[in-house]
């Protein structure tokens, strides 16, 4: 009998096999073996019958009240075994390993001493007529020191139990003992090779290389699903207090709310009791998981319905995720509600159950819609246990962001110091053949100098006309030399930043007429006509600089300028001032003429010499416009085309923004 | 001797064609223009070029030259005519590079303030070619 009960490890197998075992062995009409459930109600989970003298039972439910608790008391604390005879309304209850015949014969031949006789609780009796049952043997079955259950036999007639009998039945009750904690053995190693399994699982998947938002939703979207969730969101702090929180959400969610996220409201982190920032926490401030079975039920959780009213969310698991002491997030799981669905025995109100016991045992199938699903300690461990590994990878995550932040930190860097060092190393070069070509230029003029006053010196002059033609051009050499260390002077005072501009509301036309005058004895020289049509009042100007700007480029249009005319223009375009001075000289042959604003640099081909000049006129003027606000640029159609330069002003002071 | 001063600023070019007429009792023909250059280099009537090497915006064959250039052209067509270049570049070593680069026989740095070496030098070049 033993052994074909321990044929397998499972756990309902075994139990069918011990009814089977057992009806065989008594012959009574029906076994059953009885769960209780942590609640107190019980279940038949296994039965066997012989004939159809007495109903099925199996799978039914019934309630607490149908075992009083002095009864499961008496069942665990003595191992009481109760042989109940209805016919006589007597009931025997015996220490082991004592065996009862239940019968009046039996009892009267019994000496007193070993039996504890007395007369069964009509209600009892009552209970037991009603089921169809004339006797009754009821064995207690343990497990862990806890009353796991009962394994009962039922007949509707009055029936003999011999002493061999009760203790071959106690015997297959310590059986099923036995077999109920290796089952439940087995199930807890499977669970751990599950819940292990699980882990490893989503450990792999974390720890895969490049962490991704894709993994981290896998991730969750299993976790939702192993803990029978209908959804569930990740949140995350922010690295610093610049960026936003993370929040990875799958499934089901809370009403979105109008700022932020639902683990930002104060009212939220004080139900959850997750600290208000992720500061380093100390040994008393760290949190633990939070378990709702339930968000309706409590009053505590009302404040929080409103976000949860429209969703189908009825509890949740709350697991803040931290490491070391530094608080990280957290991960919330959601569950919705469920249809339960239990087969009662019979219909039963509590509340008269002792007045009047059932009188039919007919299944009554009890629907209980909308219920909330209560999270079992397996689920709240395998949560637990990813915390940990989920915190792990998130540390990791932020590691690597951090350091792919601190490496593009520094690449940045690099690129901003490489073109700074790019752009010095320019101004250097730039400053450094500022400097060769001005002491190139410088001794040129120098070199006729010393050329006239050698020949003087010597007295190399045959004729009055020939001394002065050596005074003449030593005289001119230094005056071309004093301009160009004026004009080099005057660009290391702008570049040094030591030139003071005195912007004023400037009048145009005034200053045009009086460049008219200054030029008129040039026009008349050379054979060229100069004219001045300027539609422009005033200009937002410094007006000694714009003078010297307007006498330069007027100096130039002259200067290449043989036969034609010199015109200046002032006209309106885009809000301001443009000012062009147009000759019908040499032109330009280059293709980008403006390269005319470098220092030094002339373009005027084989016959440039001849109209002197420093090659800083342009220089000059480029810097003083563009100080003042404006632009300047060149425009020739080709050689002997004609030049135009045209330079902008602004027509009153800018907005000082 | 028959001088080619190449040189582009005029002032410049005629009181050193003063000097070297004065103190070498030279002829001196200033130009800047490459064309008359080869045109007179090639007639054989010119004994000594003197370059200056900062010659902008002159033109050869759709080109921008300068001395430095215009030397090397002409080295390459007569070997033996003496080319003594000119240079406002302070550099030794930028000096020496240019004289390399054009191939010249020697240089003088303006402004030039040893003429006795100035005309020894031409003096020694002239001498040198056939």
């Amino acid at each position: 009998m033993s052994t074909r009960i321990r044929q397998s490890l499972e756990l309902d197998e075994i139990l069918a096999a011990t009814a089977l075992e057992l009806r065989n062995f008594l012959r009574t009409d029906r076994i059953k073996v009885y769960r209780f459930h942590p609640d107190g109600h019980g279940e038949v989970v296994a039965e066997a019958r012989t004939g159809e003298r007495l109903p099925s039972l199996m799978g039914l439910h019934f309630p607490e009240e149908d075992i009083p608790a002095f009864i499961r008391e008496r069942y665990l604390k003595s191992h009481t075994r109760t042989i109940v005879n209805v016919a006589s309304g007597m009931i025997t209850l015996n220490s082991p390993p004592v065996g009862v015949m239940v019968g009046r014969q039996w009892l009267q031949e019994r000496p007193s001493d070993d039996l504890f006789q007395h007369e069964v609780d009509p209600c009892h009796i009552e209970y037991l007529t009603n089921m169809g049952i004339m006797s009754s043997l009821v064995v207690p079955v343990l497990h862990h020191q806890e009353l796991w259950g009962l394994l009962i036999s039922h007949h509707s007639e009055t029936r003999l139990i011999s002493r061999e009998d009760l203790y071959i039945v106690q015997n297959l009750a310590d059986q099923v003992s036995l077999a109920i904690a290796q089952a439940s053995l087995l199930d807890q190693a499977r669970k751990l090779a599950q819940r292990e399994a699980f882990i490893n699982r989503i450990v792999s998947l974390l720890h895969a290389p490049r962490g991704s938002d894709d993994l981290i939703d896998t991730a969750l979207t299993w976790t939702i699903e192993v803990l029978h969730g209908n959804g569930g969101r990740l949140f995350l702090y922010p690295l610093d207090w610049k960026s936003a929180p993370r929040l990875y959400a799958q499934g089901q969610q809370p009403v979105q709310l109008e700022v932020g996220l639902l683990e930002e409201l104060p009212l939220w982190r004080e139900a959850m009791a997750l600290p208000s920032s992720p500061m380093p926490l100390c040994a008393a401030d760290y949190p633990t998981m939070q378990v709702v079975t339930d968000l309706y039920a409590n009053s505590e959780w009302q404040a929080l319905t409103p976000y949860f009213q429209e969703t189908p969310i009825r509890g949740f698991l709350v697991l803040p995720l931290c490491f070391g002491q530094e608080m990280l997030g957290c991960l919330t799981v959601f569950r919705g509600p469920t249809d339960t669905e239990t087969f009662w025995a019979g219909y039963h109100n509590p509340d008269e159950r002792q007045a009047f016991p059932r009188r039919s045992f007919t299944q009554w199938q009890h629907f209980r819609r909308n219920q909330a699903q209560p999270w079992t300690e397996e689920e709240v461990t395998l949560l637990k246990a990813l915390g940990g590994h989920l915190s792990m990878a998130v540390m990791q995550n932020r590691l690597y962001q951090c350091e792919r932040e601190q490496r593009l930190l520094l690449e940045m860097r690099n690129q901003a110091l490489t073109s700074a060092r790019v752009a010095a190393e320019e101004a250097s070069r730039l400053k450094s053949d500022f400097l060769a070509s001005t002491s190139h230029e410088l001794r040129t003029p120098l070199a006729s100098t010393l050329n006239y006053l050698k020949l003087l010196k010597e007295g190399f002059y045959d004729n009055e006309a020939e001394l002065k033609e050596f005074i003449d051009g030593a005289y001119q050499s230094t005056v071309n030399l004093v301009s160009i260390i004026n004009d080099v002077l005057d660009i290391a005072k702008i570049e040094a930043g030591h030139l003071v501009l005195n912007l004023e509301s400037v009048d145009l036309p005034a200053l045009l007429e009086e460049q008219n005058t200054l030029f008129t004895p040039e026009s008349r020289r050379y054979g060229v006509s100069l004219t001045i049509d300027c539609a422009i009042k005033h200009v937002w100007a410094d007006q000694t600089k714009l003078r010297q700007v307007l006498t330069n480029l007027l100096a130039n249009a002259f200067k290449f300028t043989d036969h034609g005319q010199v015109q200046v223009q002032a006209v309106l375009s885009d809000s301001m001032a443009e000012i062009s001075i147009s000759d019908t000289g040499i032109g330009i042959e280059m293709s980008d003429p403006n390269v005319l604003f470098e220092p030094f640099v002339q373009a005027s081909g084989s016959t440039e010499r001849h109209y002197g000049g420093t090659g800083l006129g342009l220089t000059i003027c480029k810097f003083l416009v563009e100080r003042m606000g404006g632009q300047i640029w060149l425009y020739s159609l080709g050689k002997n085309q004609g030049t135009t330069v045209t330079f902008t002003l602004p027509l009153t002071q800018p907005n000082q923004e | 001797m028959n001088i080619l001063l190449v040189e582009d600023d005029h002032l410049l070019a005629r009181g050193t064609a003063r000097l070297l007429q004065r103190l070498g009792g030279h002829h001196v023909y200033i130009t800047m223009e490459p064309e008359v250059i080869f045109h007179h280099c090639a007639a054989g009537e010119v004994d000594l070029v003197i370059m200056d090497i900062n010659l902008s915006g002159v033109y050869w064959q759709g080109q921008a030259v300068d001395g430095v250039d215009i030397s090397r052209q002409l080295k390459e067509r007569y070997h033996h005519l003496p080319i003594l270049l000119v240079t406002a570049y302070a550099l030794r070593t930028e000096q020496q590079s240019l004289l390399l680069n054009s191939q010249a026989d020697g240089y003088f740095a303006k402004p030039i303030t040893d003429y006795k070496s100035f005309l020894t030098t031409i003096a020694q070049l002239c001498q040198r070619s056939p």
